[in-house]
């Protein structure tokens, strides 16, 4: 055995015997450990996920594997032992089978279905009639005081309902957080470059920040020189003291400190960035540094179309990108944006603004047809979803009669984030809802820099609906936080040539964060990583439970506890031809449609039919829901709300509220 | 115990309210005493048993020792608590782990102020069984219970190692000591040049029950399979309070030892080699809990070196900042991804790729490897301690089946005959009678600690095995009395009966009770299996329940020539906790083979 250029098959032979169970070997043999198994083809396929790269393969660990293997049987069994096959009778099972359809199948499929379209028809039948309501009342207010973009993320769409309710005169819209631009962003002093759209895409683009002033801080019980003896002996002695100061600190007075996932410090507030490219040649590494004029328009052109807003703008338009902040949270990058591959969307929103404040493009904007007059200024802002708090960026633009308005609309902002905060305490049960409403934006700014709140927020937890199309359909709805919301227009996408782009990351952004959390919640104890507390972080990549368990892949059971495990319904307003023709437009699109991982509802813009796509087409859909639910005031529905005995799904799912219309 | 699991708050605030009660009260006892001029309290509390030269009682003892692991104990366990009631919210396990964490607290209160070895040994005992519990924390999952049981029979070990030590210490004073006697140097100086080689043993076991309380050389192994409970737990236990235990003991036992050279010699020695290993192990730790618990017995091994210098104060100070300062790094270790991460984006130096093939990068890399298998101390344990038993108990495995179960009953009613007519027998055979007895029940309880196939036959060889036991020093002293072996078989036998109940109980719902697996029947019948639990730790021998008196009374009457007796019937308490937990953990704990509810893979 120890010649020189052994084969994974000859190694196989000595194991196994028989080449028809290799492949059932070599599965059970890996599936045993998933988590590492898994680590390793991840790491193949991109090795720069790690920041200190290493070179591994699967077949690496495999061949590795098995040199132990046989190191144990001829441990144990001595030199001379028989391969595995010798004993075995059955046939070798083919892994790739078709996997046959049982009644138990069938059953569960029916529970699904039943479970799924308990809201869905629900929820289908409220957006039908308030649909109608909408259409009896005057929506859209005639000046409008602010516009103000979101990420489609659910966890803006109750932000924009409160923004909308505290001011008359804003408008609110949803795109996916990179807001259209993608890049590299390398901060000041780092060494690796951060990838800031969705994960399939792959830029040619890199924005460097410079002339930061602000030093970052350090936490000194990380070193390792608690580790050693002679520097471990003065640190137990000294610093031992300081470490029970600060315990009983981070317990009763909890603040943000070096050590804590900081949402904000993504980007520097006062840093300048390389937006734009005055040299072709300006490139790094490959990447051109900045955009020039034409692709700047290109962008900003594709999204103000996408979301329908090419006319009537305000004289302040906020781009509110949203990140997270968290303390002694190893998955803090999902609670990111996930439009910005894990990542607070500063600064796509911060370059987008620029994008749209610059003249020459605003020129090359109005003869493409878009004329954004010279009082509309742009706003980049970030909103940390765990805080519940909004940085703004680059304000000293902003011209006199603006500052003024700002002040005025940070006003409304901060009353909304309030009752954002009120809304989301309903499901903390150590946050009492009745409370005064400061006193609960305090305790859920608390919580996210609490080290032991290992539910900072809850995330994507309870996501169930992407809603595509004018935000009429759902004013007035109470959505729950369950709503991926996409602004777009029929009307200025007759043709729907805009749709295609404004669905394309639908799949993997929306539907991948819905299978996630799926996934995580149906099985937490093997498709999930089971519960935090036992978690131990190994080596700089990874979490297992203590020191002998495998890595965890997946969500943990405390940020799945409130889900319901239903599949992304996608409902999209306009013409279900011209939406077919989208979603076909590309097979790793369509995918996702006809294999069933996302429903599609599509309600015709003239006749406000429902129809339903299964198996290639478009069926018409009937609503069975007859009663909807009425609400005239938020504060008295998130109070009165019901509130989970144990985290069990049959308890879990009866916190959610069913459909609410406001009256 | 008596709140529902869902009223959280309930279970928190109660408590909060009574270790904070107890923050308080040593705080002031503290600055109150040392107003006093820090005068040494001895307390004698409850007397358990009397007789001639035997008594057992509780004794409590106060010194400056006692206040600062008791305050340290009581600010720890406070601090984590309230940690504890945000982290562990609504998981399934909430009452079990404050129910737990406060019993470990108890047992921390006794072992600190414990005045003598036999409420020190109370408090050592019970330290082990909340260990084991909160290992097993995650009870549904195969890795917790297996790391639980390994820890706990090194625990065990530790326990056994106590008690031979009470039994030495008896047979040296003649009486129960207490510490504040071992206080007047004098007398212990005189009694140690009497009994050399006895006092040689038992200062060898107290050393040996430190060193494995404190995970220090060659005992570490079970160290970093203890990290499987909640991160709250791992930061009491290992980081700060129980793994500082040994240290303690050595500081009470000190004056024992102080002139005594070979011992003083050994410890450091073993604290010196902890150290220069442990560090080297947690130098190439890829988690960094394990990284952490390392570095915290590399620290306690110069605590150990410091306390044979006679530098207690310094100790001191070591102790309260290595626990507060391990605690600490434990809570927020989560923490270290984002923050290493963050670090490495800005600051990365990639490591120089150097391979030679120089003698001293060959002696690198073997340090390397040493240390990535934990210098093979898990191995070593294994060969020399427990698979021994396991081949003694394999060869004697015919006489595992049913006939021979029921010739060992009869050899022990023959036995219980013999007893009776013990004046008749001559002494020689009196002699070996006794050795017989201790041997076949030495050989019963390895006998049960390899059974797979029934948990029943496993539950009825360790009963005989203890009858075994208890006949064999009955038959061996005549100044035995009645009561004293009554006491020990009665409860021994109610335990024993009530947990044949309950294992019958579960067959007929489960249909198979086999230990070649674990079963996690837990799960459905968590009230048979709290119960089961209760019925094992008062067989064992628990303190508080009448068997930890017949035990300390078993052993005062071996005398301290009948080295073979000790032996066998040492071994036999070891094996039989082992022995006793293992069916629990098989038959109720791990992942159970009902699919209704989820079930995690053996390797998560």
């Amino acid at each position: 055995m120890f010649k020189a250029n052994i084969t994974i098959n000859e190694l196989l032979e000595i194991v196994v015997g028989d080449e028809r169970y290799y492949e059932q070997y070599i599965f059970d043999q890996q599936f045993s450990h998933r988590g590492w198994s898994g680590m390793v083809a991840a790491l193949e396929a991109n090795p720069q996920s790690l920041l200190d790269r290493k070179k591994i393969t699967l077949s690496d660990l495999l061949f590795f594997e098995l040199l132990l293997e046989i190191d144990n049987l001829e441990n144990q069994l001595g030199k001379n032992f028989q391969p595995l096959c010798n004993a075995i009778k059955q046939a070798p099972i083919n892994l790739f089978d078709n996997v046959e359809n049982t009644e138990l199948h069938e059953v569960l499929k029916i529970w699904q279905n039943a479970f799924e379209w308990s809201y869905y028809d629900e929820m289908l039948a409220g957006i039908e009639q308030n649909i109608s309501l909408q259409s009896q009342k005057e929506n859209t207010p005639a000046i409008k005081s602010f516009q103000a973009l979101f990420c489609i993320d659910e966890r803006e769409c109750s932000l924009r309902t409160h923004v909308e309710s505290n001011d008359k005169n804003a408008v609110t819209f949803g795109c996916p957080g990179f807001f259209g631009v993608e890049f590299y962003f390398q901060a000041e002093h780092a060494k690796f470059y951060d990838k800031l759209c969705p994960a399939p895409v792959t830029p040619k683009y890199l924005i460097k920040e410079y002339d930061v002033s602000e030093k970052r801080k350090h936490d000194l019980f990380y070193t390792n020189k608690t580790h050693q003896i002679a520097s471990g002996y003065f640190s137990a002695l000294i610093f031992g003291f300081w470490a029970g100061f600060r315990l009983i600190k981070n317990l009763f007075k909890p603040e943000m400190g070096p050590a804590i996932s900081n949402a904000f410090a993504h980007m520097n507030e006062q840093g300048k960035l390389t937006i734009e490219n005055k040299n072709i040649a300006d490139t790094e590494n490959g990447l051109q540094i900045g955009f020039t004029i034409l692709e700047m328009t290109n962008r900003v052109q594709a999204l103000l179309n996408g979301i329908g807003l090419i006319n009537d703008f305000a004289p302040i338009i906020y781009v509110v990108a949203h990140g997270s902040s968290s303390a002694n949270n190893p998955h803090h990058g999902a609670h990111d944006c996930g439009a910005c591959s894990g990542r607070p969307g500063s600064v796509n929103s911060r370059v987008f603004a620029s994008f749209a404040n610059h003249t020459e493009v605003r020129k090359l904007l109005k003869e493409r047809g878009i004329d954004i007059p010279l009082t509309t200024q742009f706003v980049g802002a970030l909103h940390d979803t765990a805080a519940d708090e909004i940085e703004y960026y680059d304000v000293a633009i902003l011209n006199e009669k603006n500052k003024i308005a700002h002040s005025q609309h940070q006003q409304t902002f901060e009353s909304a984030l309030d009752l954002n905060a009120k809304e989301r305490s309903r499901r903390f049960a150590s946050i009492n809802t009745k409370a005064e409403l400061k006193s609960i934006r305090k305790a859920i700014k608390e919580r996210s820099v609490s080290l032991f709140e290992p539910r900072p927020e809850l995330g994507h937890g309870t996501n169930t609906l992407c809603i595509v199309g004018n935000r009429e359909m759902t004013r007035g709805v109470f959505l729950d936080r369950r709503s991926f919301l996409n602004s777009y227009n029929y009307k200025t996408d007759p043709s729907g040539q805009y749709l295609t782009g404004v669905m394309a990351p639908l799949g993997p952004v929306c539907g991948g964060i819905n299978l996630e959390y799926y996934f995580s919640r149906v099985d937490n104890y093997k498709l999930g990583a089971g519960t935090k507390l036992p978690h131990n972080v190994v080596g700089l990549f990874g979490v297992a439970n203590s020191s002998d368990g495998d890595l965890r892949p997946g969500l943990p059971w405390q940020m799945i506890e409130v889900h319901d495990p239903l599949r992304l319904l996608i409902i999209v307003e306009h013409y279900p031809e011209l939406i077919l023709k989208s979603i076909q437009s590309t097979p790793a699109m369509y995918e996702w449609y006809l294999n069933e991982w996302v429903h599609l509802i599509s309600i015709n813009p003239d006749t406000k039919a429902l129809a339903y796509f299964k198996d290639g087409a478009f069926t018409p859909y009937k609503t069975l829901a007859k009663e909807i639910h009425f609400y005239k005031d938020v504060h008295s529905l998130i109070e009165e709300a019901r509130e989970m005995e144990t985290n069990h799904i049959v308890h879990a799912t009866q916190e959610n509220l069913p459909v609410y219309l406001h009256n | 115990m008596f709140f529902n699991n869902t009223q959280e708050q309930l279970i928190s605030r109660l408590s909060f309210i009574c270790v904070g009660l107890q923050l308080i009260g040593i705080t002031l006892f503290n600055i109150y005493w040392l107003w006093q001029q820090s005068p040494v309290i001895n307390l004698k509390h409850f007397v358990f048993f009397k007789e001639d030269t035997i008594e057992i009682f509780l004794s409590f003892y106060f010194d400056k020792t006692t206040a600062v692991f008791s305050f340290l104990g009581a600010l720890v366990t406070f601090l984590v608590l309230i940690f504890s009631k945000y982290y562990l919210h609504r998981d399934a396990g909430y009452k079990r782990f404050f129910n737990t964490i406060l019993l470990f607290f108890f047992a921390f209160n006794l072992t600190v102020f414990a005045g003598n070895f036999e409420t020190l040994f109370i408090g050592w005992e019970f330290l082990g069984i909340t260990s084991f519990l909160l290992i097993a924390f995650y009870r549904d999952r195969y890795l917790p219970v297996k790391n639980a049981l390994k820890t706990i029979s090194l625990y065990r070990l530790g326990d056994i190692c106590l008690i031979l030590a009470l039994w030495s210490s008896h047979h040296i004073w003649n009486e129960n000591i207490t510490f504040l006697q071992l206080d007047n140097l004098e007398l212990v100086a005189s009694h140690i040049t009497e009994h050399y080689n006895s006092v040689i043993f038992l200062l060898a076991m107290i050393v040996i029950a430190a060193t494995i309380k404190s995970a220090q050389y060659p005992f570490s192994s079970w160290l970093p399979r203890a990290m499987e409970g909640p991160t709250t737990s791992s930061a009491v236990f290992y980081g700060s309070l129980a793994v500082h235990l040994g240290v303690f003991l050595l500081l009470r036992t000190y004056h024992y030892w102080d002139n005594v050279l070979p011992v003083k010699i050994a410890i450091i020695t073993i604290g010196a080699l902890t150290a220069i290993i442990a560090t080297l192990i947690a130098r190439v730790q890829s988690t960094v809990k394990t990284q952490i618990a390392y570095s915290s017995v590399a620290q306690i091994g110069l605590m150990f070196i410091e306390v044979a210098l006679g530098w207690h104060v310094l100790t001191l100070i070591h102790v309260v900042g290595n626990s507060l300062l391990r605690t600490y790094q434990l809570l927020v270790s989560p923490s270290v991804l984002g923050y290493m991460i963050h670090d490495q984006f800005f600051n990365f130096v990639p490591s120089k790729q150097i391979s030679s093939n120089s003698f001293l990068s060959k002696i690198k890399n073997s340090f390397y490897l040493y240390s990535l298998k934990e210098w093979n101390m898990d191995t070593y344990l294994k060969k020399i301690l427990w698979n021994p038993f396991k081949f003694i108990g394999n060869c004697f495995s015919f006489l595992s089946n049913k006939v021979s179960l029921i010739i060992c009953g009869l050899v022990f009613i023959g036995g219980v005959l013999l007893f009776y007519f013990d004046n008749h027998i001559p002494k020689k055979i009196d002699e070996f009678l006794h050795l017989f007895f201790a041997f076949v029940g030495m050989i019963l309880i390895l006998l049960s600690f390899v059974e797979k196939r029934s948990a029943l036959k496993a539950w009825i060889l360790i009963i005989l095995s203890q009858l075994y036991v208890v006949l064999s020093v009955a038959l061996l002293n005549d100044k035995y009395e009645y009561t004293e072996i009554l006491l020990y078989m009665f409860s021994l036998l109610i335990a024993a009966f009530i947990g044949i109940l309950f294992l019958l109980k579960l067959k007929s719902k489960v249909n198979d009770l086999s230990l070649n697996d674990f079963y996690g029947h837990m799960h459905e019948h968590p009230k048979l299996g709290k119960w089961f639990l209760v019925a094992c730790l008062a067989f064992v021998g628990l303190p508080f329940t009448p068997s930890f008196i017949g035990l300390d009374l078993m052993y005062t009457h071996i005398d301290h020539e009948e080295y073979l007796l000790v032996t066998f019937i040492t071994i036999s308490f070891l094996v039989l906790e082992l022995a006793v937990l293992r069916i629990y953990a098989r038959i109720f704990l791990g992942p159970s083979k009902k699919q209704t509810h989820p079930i995690a893979y053996r390797s998560s």
